[in-house]
Formats: structure tokens, C-alpha cells, sequence
């Protein structure tokens, strides 16, 4: 018995037949996060866009990388269910970017949440990492490596991802009190908990009256929306470069899987992973 | 399976084959716990017995160390989910290991031949006492602070011949820790009870040889205790010799351990006792804990009069072994370490000099953790439960 | 003693095994106290030339701390402190060494634990946990290891220490560590996140009169928007075998046991059970019991977490797959894994975690029985084979290992493995680091050269 290749049909075919003879390879969704490249010889590529299959009863949905996150998320409102990611830009370029949106604090992280990932190579071949189950230790975690990688290790054309039910109420707090952390350290498992430009924000979620009665736990709190975010907050791991033992990690792996610097040559530049 | 070897055909096939390699055993040992090392677990002993049975493997120096270090606490067994009855497997390999080197164990069989010579004991006991008047008698030997004339157990009051019960008094026990015996006298005549003496005849219950590898030694101790026409249930406050003497009295008598008696009286001792808002920390004998299965009793026992505080570690042994501190003392004192350094942790944990006491119910333990660094009363649960008698 | 490498065939037998049916014969084994001298012994095989593997508690069950031959086992046991605990980051600094349970013991006083809880936790390290991204019952909401590794620091093969975290790669190298097996390298200290204990738990043993019913009790669950904190199965044989061992008070006349866990604050945890209650009882459970205090809570779970060990009551061998299947699945596969064993005439028990989907069908035998073991691969194989096409996937915890290896080709292409592979040459490009396990045999994939003696598959 062999696992036979994967058939995402037409459009990735043509995709994987560009990228076998492109030199330079520009990988964009929405270019939300303004780190597309103007270079004119690079070749732009985007992931096809499309719900593959939503099982909403496996809290699990499949899309091609191109779909903007907003139309992913009208599917997911209907039955009550969301993703982790904040609504902009597309689901590969959130895999791409690891873009978490406030969860940090919660082990829901991004890259817990995503299942499985199909991916062209710089040669064109198509590889998965992976699989359609929410657990699974089969092999090397190639899914954590591609969350996060920035288009360097090939363009993601689909993603699994874990979706969650809705819970009953959400709730944001915030406070601008100095001590406003350690109240919060009296609440059970705050969603969310974050430090944004000297504010406390908490996001309370759950059964109605677990969220009432944690909120009456906090003094100095107000009521609030969902703060807005900076880019800058999102993209904290472009802004260092590795050292000693780590960057030749992590050359070595931009080296295996694309030995002829294909994409996003600009980054990979930044970065100081160009081979 | 290979060809046979000549060691250790007395372990039984089946006993080896239920240990399936899973390793839920390995905390539970104190020897493992003190070293990481497989060659000093439950697991690795286990399976290098059967290889030495199978002729898969010789009997090396290492492989014969690794079964010398085994306390036989026992920790390992209640702790199998496969239900692998280790005692089993370790008895006979112990028996046969002590047969093979006569003259290396002298010394252990000099000590055990003075404890089941009573007289002998007590004249050793009194040279003791002498000794440690003068301060000559280190703390390793770990000899409690003993009497040069020891007071008479006799003359208590007899109530009832209904209400009777026998208790053994035994070697060790009686030579050092009299104390712990008429403590258990005073509390059994409050709760109505006449107690016969067991006295010199019954003498020594064997247990130490037994647990030492000495089979034959014990078998010949245990077949000269007597087995008296008097059918009063026989209490033993020694854990050790309860567990042993439950097997050398179970066709004649009941035997129940101290413990486990006053737990059947548990109602009349919340009226008889009171609390002391004190609190104790109890260490459990592997006797007592493991293979009897007496745990909770003593917990509840002592809760009428103390403030229990528990150990987290599962009953950890803590290297007393019966003649294992003498034999084995580097694992010993290591595995030793390891309970001081858990019960300073819990200590420290409430708050310190919060803890007054630690009990143990068995005379091996109580003299080994008294032997140590340790800066606590050690007592056994008899008498502090004794002292709390309204 | 630590420095030394010891060499005596009773210590180098032992450390031949672990929690699988395999054997290896290494050439020597260590027990390292400080990373300085991990990184000795690494350099020492490296400029030997032989392989070195880590060592934990040897409880894996797929053969992945089995060393190949001529290598030295470095044995992380004696490397078992907490370094430092931060209750208000909730998170600590141990060493590979520290046993999962002992973790959570330590901290139990900050009110905090570490999620993970393996079967074996009781037994199995960190450093294990973290190598195999170990899962357990409680995983089901918590999420599996690799969601509480906060930092690693790590021996890689080339001898130098380095650390990987969130802030100095900009690919996840900690979320690529984790999971490789012992493959990448030896971590040396870890760092992991801490989770506060739930002030309110409610255990259900929930009792069903088909495994079928269960299974599709477990589906309706998830479906329903409740996500337990632990949702695990037990079939008649394997309850019967445990309740005579713990006394928990199991329903034996059941032909499936669900052990349901939901935890969190009160009205969730009130308003969930009574849901699950009623989802249940739609699916025709026969019995449902509360644990009423914590004593009976311990009692409930180490009867499920002990469940493998109680198997040798039955038969002295098992062997297991812990392949994961849709949840929607569960049913079906159950039966046709039934069906195999009947066809191979062996005995199998399931006690498994449904909420995940994750099967450990046990296959029981006597290893004495001629040819028994022919069959016991055989349906093992089978096994795999309903899984993959029921949609699920090889390994859900145990990992790969040795053991199965093999059948990674069933579920990856061989260009998938390739790009696996890669990942491994980034960090050990000599491979010498637990060679010759995950990664099938032959082609591109694997590294070259010779299998342990005496292991199978
Ligand atoms: C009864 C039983 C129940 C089990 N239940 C579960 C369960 O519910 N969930 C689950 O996931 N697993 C379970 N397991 C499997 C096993 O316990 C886990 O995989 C565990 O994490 C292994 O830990 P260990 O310390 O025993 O590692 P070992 O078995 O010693 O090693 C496992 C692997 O980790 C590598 N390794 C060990 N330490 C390090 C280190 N410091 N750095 C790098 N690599 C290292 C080894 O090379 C090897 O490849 C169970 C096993 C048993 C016997
Ligand atoms: S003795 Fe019991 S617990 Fe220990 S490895 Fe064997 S089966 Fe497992
Ligand atoms: S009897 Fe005690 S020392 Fe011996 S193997 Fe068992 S647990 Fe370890």
C-alpha cells in the first residue's frame, strides 16, 4: 500500500508548473502585511482561493491558502464556529506570518490549530505535512515549521484548520491601572490577556454567568471592544536575526527546501537566509 | 527461550512472564527514584532475572549488585498495574544469592543470630546502654538511647478473659523500643483489653532473616514459635513482624498489626482521646503500607489527635529495609536522603518548625531516620496516640 | 559515576529496551548530570563515529529509545531538576529528566499544573514527553505538548548547545524539535507553561450497551459545541481487567465505559454536564455516574491510565497501534478492527482517546505461541490499513519510532518524506543523532545502514 499523490486539481497544477521554471517567485495573498516585494522581475504568485470542505460536526475546515479569512468566517458563523485568526488578508498569508491575532496568551495558538498543510516546492512537486485528524505525531512536525516560515519553504496552497463553537458570551475588559495585571491574575483562564500601549485588555469568554462573576473578581475595569492592533504588533519575528548554531539551522533548512532561493527573495534577504 | 541456567530455577515462569516492559513501577522505587539508573528498578531487576533464568545472561558482579541493592520494600508491587507479584520473584533470588557466599555475609549473620538470641540481645543491649552513657556509640549504628535494666512488662491488670489479646513482643522491639510496648498495653487496657505477654518464648519472628535472604535461618525461627493453645487474636506493633507473622500464624491465629486494631476501635478512641492541634508527619513502613495495605487506617488514627500532614511521595521507602541499612548503606543513606529531603519539603511548604512529630509504626525506620540529620521527635503512632489519652 | 560510560552487559541489555517489544544492543550508556556534560558526550560519539540516542524513562511504546546498534545511550533520568518555577508567568524551567507527574506535584501548591498527562505519566519524563509531543486524556481541550514548550534548550548533534524559542529563529525551531524523536538533538532544559488548576471539575462514567453507541455518543458531543476536558472509551474486557485492579466501580456490565471529564468554571461545568447527560441518554447509555469526591475522581483515572499494565492480567504480550480517525469514524473503524481481530484469532480491548479519535486497539497474545506473532503483525497491519482510509492518520502520541516506520509510506508520499528528511539533514546533516527511526527504509528517506538485532517490522 502507497499513499498517492494528492489531486487539488487544475489551478495548483498550473501553479506548481510555473513555479518548476520560474527563477524568482514573489509569494502574495493580500499583501496586508506591505512585505511584498517590487521587484519586476519576480514572478507574483498566489495560492488559489475556495472552501475545500467544512465539517462543522469534526470542527474542521479545509480551504485553499488564497481565501480571504472574512469569507471563511461567513461559512463558520453560520454554525456557530470560528477560527483563531483575526479577520484580514487570507488564511495562507496568516499561516505564512503565524498571525495569531491576541491569543498568545492561550495554548489555541495558531500554530496548535493548524492540522495540515499542502505545499509546491521550489521544484514544483507538491508535499503535505500533516493530516486531517486533530491529533497526530506521525513523522516531523512540518506544520510548525511552515506557520510562521514567510513563503521561504515553498507557497502554501491549502490548510487545515481546527475551528472552535462559539462560546456563549465574549467579553472585553480593560484597564489602565498599574496593578491591573495582578488582578487579573485572580481570574481562571482569561482568553486573552494583553498589554497594549500601557492597557490591560482581557478578553472573558464562556457561560454567561461565569463571565459576569469573573468580571465582579476585577476592580478598575471598564467594559470595552476588542482593541485594534498594530502590524507591528503581529509581525514581531521578522524584526531579529538568529545567531551562532540557530542560523545555521535555520540556512540549513532554507537551503534543503529552496536550494536556488525561488521565493521571496526580499525576505529571505532581510532575514540573512539567502544560500 | 534458551537453553536453562543453573540460577534461579526457583522463580516461577508465569511470576516473570506478567511484567510487560511498561515501567509504571519505576517512581514507585526507591532505588530508581535515588539513581535514574534501569539496572536499579523493578523493571531492570525483573528482567535480568529472567535472562540470568533463561541463560541469557551470567551472573555478573553488576547483575548480583542490582539485586542486592532491592530494599524488598515492596514499593513496587501495589504499584503494578500487571498485578507482577515481585515478592515472588525476588525471595527465592535473594535466598539463593546469600547460599552462594557464605563468608562474605558474616557479619550480617552475626547480627541476625544475636537477634533471635534473646539473651544474648539484652546482655549486647546492656554493654550498649553502658556505652552510650559514655558517648562512645556512633549515631550510624542507629541504637536508640536504651535502658541499662529494663523496667517488667508483667503485673498489668487483668480485665477480662473475653477481652483478651496476646502481644508479641519480640526481639528488637522488646530490647530497645519497651517504651512502644507498654504504650500499646496502656492504650489496650483503656479500651478494655487484658493483654497477655508473648514473652521470650515466642522470641524472635524471624522477618529479618526472612527479608535478608535467610530462608532457612527463618523458617527454623519461625517453626520454634510456639503455637499456643490460647486463640486470643496476637497484636504486633512492629510492622515488619505483623506482615510476617500474619503468614506464620495463618492457619492458628489471628494477627493483626497495632494499627489495625485500634482502627477497628477507631469510635471508642475519638472518646478516649484528645486533640493536641499539633501536627505529624507520617513516614509508612513499607510493611505496613505496601504489603499489608494498611495506610488510611493509621492516617484517620492519628487525625483524632493530631493534624495529619502527608507525604507526596507515594510511600517512598526510606532505606531502613530490616538489615538493608547495614548491608547496602550507600543506597541506603541515598535513599534515606530522599525522605528527609521530602518531609523538610512538605515542612517547608506549611511553614517551619510548623511540624512536631513524625511517626513511624516500624522499629527499622524509626531508628534509621533517627540515625540521620534529621531535627524532629520520631515517634511511633502507639505512643503518640498514647500520650493524647484524655 | 555520572561521567563515566558504563559498559556491562547487564546495564547495556537494560538499556536495550523500553515500553515496546523491541531490543537493541548499544555500546555503552551514560547518565550525564549537567548539559556540559551531555555536550561531552555527544562530542565523544561524534568523534567516534558512532550514533548516540536520549534516553528517558524508556516508557516509549514504538521503539524510538531503542539504540542502534554500537551506539551510546545517553540516560537523561539523573537530570531531574526544576530549575525555577514562575507562578506569575506561569511557567518553569525543568530539566529533561523531571517525571511529568512530579512536575505537577511541585506546583501543585501555585495552584498550577502541567497540562500533558500522559498514561505513563507517573513514569515517563519531560524530555520523553517532549521528543514524542506526548498527548493524554486531558489533551483533548488542553492541546498536546508542543502547545506548553515555551523554550528549549538543546544539544544538537554537531556537540553545541543552543536554544530555541519564540523570539530568536524565525522559523518555529521549538515547534519543529518537538516531536522529532530524539532525531534533532538532546534537550537539555525546557521551559514549559504552567495552566492554573480548573476550580471545578465534574467526572461522568457514562455506561453504553454497544461500543457502537459510545462511539457515536462521543461524535454527538463534539458536534453539540461542548468540548470536554476529557472524553475517553474503554470496552468491556479492558474495564473488567482495570476494575479489578483500582475498584473503581466501573459498570461491568457494559459493553462500552465513557469516561467523560468537564472542567472549568461552575456554570460551565454545571450546564455541561447536564447537556452531556442529555446527549447520552439520547444515544442510549445504560448507566451514568458522578464522581462525587476527588479521592474517586484519583481512583476513575488511574484505573484509565493504568489500563495497559492491567492487560498482563489477560495475556503477557500486547501490542498496539494509536492510529487517529475522524471522530464521525470511530464507529465504523471500531468494528472493522474488531473484525480483524477475529479473523486473526487474537483478542483485542480498546480503551482510547475518543474525543480525539485517537484508537490504541490492544492486541493480546502470548509471545510462546508458535506463530502468533505472524499474526499479531498482520492484523496490526490491517489496522493501520482501515484507519488511513477511514481519513486518519498513523500516530496520534505513541509516534513512530522503529515500530512503524514502515508504514509511513501509506500515509506520505515519497516526496512528502523527502521534505521530512530535509528537515532532519538541517539539523543533524551526519545523521547520527537515534538514526535510522521515523523515516521509512530504502529510497531517499532514511539514513543508511543496518537495523537493530532483534527488533521486528
Ligand atoms: C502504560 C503506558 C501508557 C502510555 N500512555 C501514553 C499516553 O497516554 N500518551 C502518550 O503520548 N504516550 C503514552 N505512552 C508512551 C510514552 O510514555 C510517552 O511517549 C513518553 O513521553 C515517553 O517518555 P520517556 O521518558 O519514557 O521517553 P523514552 O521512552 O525514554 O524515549 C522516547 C523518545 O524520546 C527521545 N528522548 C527522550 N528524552 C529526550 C531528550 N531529553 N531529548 C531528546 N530526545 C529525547 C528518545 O530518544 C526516544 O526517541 C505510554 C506508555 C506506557 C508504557
Ligand atoms: S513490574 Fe509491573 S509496572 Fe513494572 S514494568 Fe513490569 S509490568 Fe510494568
Ligand atoms: S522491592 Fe522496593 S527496592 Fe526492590 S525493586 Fe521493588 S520498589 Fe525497588
Amino acid at each position: 500500500m502507497f499513499k498517492n499523490a494528492v489531486n487539488f486539481g487544475g489551478a495548483v497544477e498550473d501553479l506548481q508548473k510555473k513555479i518548476a521554471i520560474s527563477n524568482s517567485i514573489n509569494i502574495v495573498g493580500t499583501n496586508s502585511t506591505g512585505v511584498a516585494s517590487n521587484e519586476s522581475e519576480d514572478e507574483k504568485l498566489k495560492a488559489p482561493a475556495g472552501i475545500i470542505s467544512y465539517e462543522p460536526d469534526e470542527l474542521m475546515i479545509s480551504v485553499f491558502a488564497g481565501t480571504e479569512i472574512h469569507e471563511v468566517n461567513i461559512e463558520l458563523q453560520a454554525a456557530q464556529q470560528r477560527i483563531v485568526i483575526p479577520d484580514w488578508g487570507t488564511i495562507g498569508g496568516a499561516v505564512a506570518t503565524r498571525r495569531n491575532g491576541l491569543r498568545e496568551t492561550h495554548h489555541q495558538t495558531l500554530p496548535n490549530n493548524v492540522l495540515r498543510c499542502t505545499v509546491i516546492a521550489a521544484d514544483g512537486s507538491l508535499y503535505q505535512a500533516g493530516g486531517q485528524v486533530v491529533k497526530n505525531v506521525s513523522g516531523f512536525d512540518l506544520v510548525k515549521l511552515l506557520v510562521g516560515s514567510w513563503g521561504l519553504l515553498g507557497l502554501i496552497v491549502e490548510v487545515t484548520m481546527r475551528t472552535e463553537p462559539l462560546p456563549q458570551v465574549s467579553q472585553w475588559v480593560k484597564s489602565a491601572h498599574p496593578q491591573a495585571r495582578e488582578q487579573a491574575s485572580k481570574l481562571y483562564r482569561p482568553a486573552v490577556e494583553t498589554l497594549i500601549e500601557g492597557v490591560t485588555y482581557l478578553l472573558l469568554e464562556g457561560h454567561q454567568n461565569d463571565v459576569e462573576q469573573q468580571i465582579s473578581l476585577l476592580k478598575g475595569f471598564a467594559l470595552c471592544e476588542m482593541p485594534s492592533l498594530s502590524h507591528q504588533y503581529q509581525y514581531q519575528n521578522l524584526n531579529f536575526l538568529s545567531q551562532g548554531p540557530v542560523r545555521s539551522i535555520e540556512r540549513g533548512i532554507r537551503k534543503q527546501f529552496d536550494p536556488t532561493n525561488k521565493f521571496n527573495k526580499k525576505i529571505a534577504a532581510q532575514r540573512n537566509l539567502l544560500t | 527461550m534458551s537453553i536453562s541456567s543453573p540460577h534461579f530455577q526457583f522463580v516461577n515462569e508465569e511470576d516473570l512472564n506478567t511484567c510487560v516492559n511498561c515501567g509504571l513501577c519505576l517512581p514507585h522505587c526507591p532505588t530508581y527514584r535515588v539513581t535514574g539508573e534501569d539496572i536499579y528498578s523493578p523493571r531492570g531487576r525483573i528482567n535480568l532475572i529472567r535472562s540470568v533464568k533463561h541463560g541469557d545472561m551470567e551472573l555478573t558482579k553488576e547483575v548480583v549488585n542490582s539485586l542486592d541493592t532491592c530494599i524488598q520494600c515492596m514499593g513496587c508491587e501495589p504499584a503494578c498495574p500487571s498485578g507482577v507479584q515481585y515478592h515472588n520473584i525476588i525471595s527465592p533470588v535473594k535466598t539463593e544469592i546469600h547460599q552462594r557466599r557464605y563468608w562474605r555475609d558474616i557479619p550480617l549473620r552475626f547480627g541476625l543470630y544475636v537477634v533471635s538470641h534473646l539473651p544474648l540481645l539484652r546482655l549486647l543491649t546492656r554493654i550498649i546502654s553502658v556505652f552510650q552513657v559514655l558517648k562512645a556509640v556512633p549515631k550510624r549504628l542507629q541504637i536508640p538511647r536504651v535502658p541499662f535494666r529494663r523496667q517488667q512488662l508483667l503485673n498489668y491488670p487483668h480485665l477480662s478473659r473475653e477481652k483478651e489479646v496476646i502481644l508479641f513482643t519480640g526481639c528488637v522491639m522488646d530490647a530497645w523500643y519497651r517504651n512502644v510496648h507498654e504504650d500499646t498495653i496502656t492504650l489496650l487496657n483503656a479500651l478494655g483489653y487484658s493483654v497477655v505477654i508473648s514473652g521470650d518464648e515466642y522470641g524472635c519472628c524471624g522477618a529479618l532473616h526472612e527479608h535478608a535472604g535467610f530462608t532457612k535461618t527463618a523458617e527454623k525461627i519461625q517453626g520454634n514459635i510456639p503455637r499456643s493453645t490460647d486463640n486470643a487474636t496476637i497484636i504486633v506493633n512492629s510492622a515488619g513482624c505483623s506482615a510476617s507473622l500474619k503468614k506464620t500464624f495463618k492457619d492458628s491465629h489471628e494477627v493483626l498489626d497495632i494499627n489495625e486494631f485500634l482502627y477497628r476501635h477507631i469510635s471508642d478512641l475519638h472518646k478516649l482521646l484528645i486533640h493536641r492541634k499539633e501536627k505529624v508527619i507520617i513516614q509508612e513502613p513499607c510493611h505496613l503500607r505496601h504489603v499489608q495495605g494498611i495506610s488510611l487506617e493509621v492516617t484517620e488514627l492519628l487525625g483524632i489527635a493530631f493534624d495529619v500532614v502527608q507525604l507526596d511521595d507515594d510511600g517512598l521507602c526510606c532505606g531502613a529495609g530490616g538489615s538493608f541499612s547495614f548491608s547496602q548503606p550507600e543506597m541506603a543513606n541515598a535513599v534515606r536522603g530522599r525522605k528527609i529531603a521530602e518531609i523538610t519539603r512538605v515542612i517547608e511548604s506549611i511553614s517551619p518548625d510548623s511540624v512536631r512529630y513524625v511517626s513511624s509504626a516500624n522499629p527499622g525506620c524509626l531508628s534509621f531516620l533517627s540515625s540521620s540529620a534529621i531535627n524532629i521527635e520520631i515517634q511511633h503512632p502507639v505512643t503518640l496516640l498514647k500520650q493524647s489519652l484524655r | 559515576m555520572s561521567g563515566a560510560v558504563h559498559i556491562n552487559t547487564a546495564e547495556l541489555f537494560l538499556a536495550g529496551q523500553d515500553g515496546s517489544n523491541m531490543m537493541g544492543s548499544p555500546l555503552g550508556v551514560c547518565y550525564p548530570t549537567t548539559t556540559a556534560e551531555v555536550q561531552n558526550a555527544v562530542r565523544w560519539a561524534r568523534s567516534k563515529g558512532v550514533p548516540f540516542i536520549a534516553r528517558g524513562a524508556g516508557t516509549g511504546l514504538a521503539g524510538g529509545a531503542i539504540p542502534e546498534a554500537g551506539s551510546l545511550v545517553i540516560c537523561l533520568t539523573k537530570m531531574n531538576k526544576i530549575r525555577s518555577i514562575d507562578a506569575n508567568r506561569r511557567s518553569a524551567w525543568v530539566e529533561p529528566g523531571v517525571l511529568n507527574a512530579d512536575l505537577s506535584r511541585q506546583t501543585s501548591r501555585e495552584g498550577l499544573h502541567f497540562a500533558p498527562d500522559p498514561s505513563s505519566q507517573q513514569s515517563c519524563t519531560i524530555g520523553g514527553n517532549v521528543a514524542n509531543n506526548s498527548g493524554g486524556p486531558h489533551c483533548l481541550s488542553e492541546g498536546v505538548t508542543s502547545a506548553h514548550i515555551l523554550s528549549l534548550e538543546v544539544v544538537l548533534p554537531s556537540g553545541e548547545t543552543c536554544t530555541f524559542d519564540a523570539e530568536t529563529s524565525l522559523f518555529d525551531l521549538r515547534g519543529a524539535f518537538i516531536g522529532s524523536e530524539g532525531m534533532f538533538g538532546i534537550a537539555t532544559a525546557i521551559e514549559v507553561r504552567l495552566v492554573q488548576n480548573p476550580p471545578h471539575v465534574a467526572t461522568m462514567v457514562v455506561g453504553f450497551a454497544s461500543v457502537h453507541d459510545g462511539a457515536l455518543a462521543v461524535s454527538a458531543i463534539i458536534a453539540h459545541g461542548i468540548i470536554p476536558s476529557a472524553l475517553e472509551m474503554m470496552d468491556a474486557p479492558i474495564t473488567r481487567a482495570v476494575e479489578e485492579y483500582v475498584h473503581a466501580g466501573f459498570p461491568l456490565d457494559a459493553a462500552a465505559t465513557l469516561i467523560v471529564e468537564i472542567d472549568g468554571l461552575e456554570y460551565s461545568v454545571i450546564d455541561g454536564s447536564r447537556q452531556i447527560r442529555e446527549i447520552v441518554s439520547l444515544f442510549g447509555a445504560t448507566s451514568f455516574q458522578v464522581a462525587e469526591t476527588a479521592v474517586e475522581r484519583a481512583r476513575i483515572w488511574k484505573g484509565r491510565k493504568t489500563a495497559f499494565g492491567a492487560i498482563a492480567r489477560i495475556q503477557p504480550n500486547y501490542y498496539l497501534h494509536d492510529t487517529v480517525v475522524p471522530r464521525k469514524k470511530l464507529a465504523e473503524v471500531l468494528s472493522q478492527v474488531t473484525a480483524i481481530a477475529t479473523q486473526e484469532q487474537l483478542q483485542v480491548m480498546n480503551v482510547f482517546h475518543a474525543g480525539d479519535g485517537n484508537l490504541h486497539p490492544i492486541l493480546m497474545f502470548d509471545k510462546r505461541v508458535a506463530g502468533v506473532m505472524d499474526r499479531v503483525h498482520r492484523a496490526g497491519a490491517e489496522i493501520v490499513r482501515v484507519s488511513l482510509e477511514a481519513g486518519g492518520v498513523l500516530s496520534g502520541e505513541h509516534g513512530i519510532g522503529l515500530e512503524k516506520r514502515d508504514f509511513m509510506r501509506w500515509m506520505f508520499t515519497e516526496n512528502d518524506l523527502l521534505f521530512q528528511q530535509k528537515l532532519r539533514s538541517a539539523f543533524d546533516p551526519d545523521g547520527i543523532s537515534n538514526p535510522h527511526k521515523v523515516l521509512p527504509r530504502g529510497s531517499g528517506c532514511s539514513d543508511t545502514a543496518s537495523i537493530p538485532p532483534g527488533s521486528w517490522i
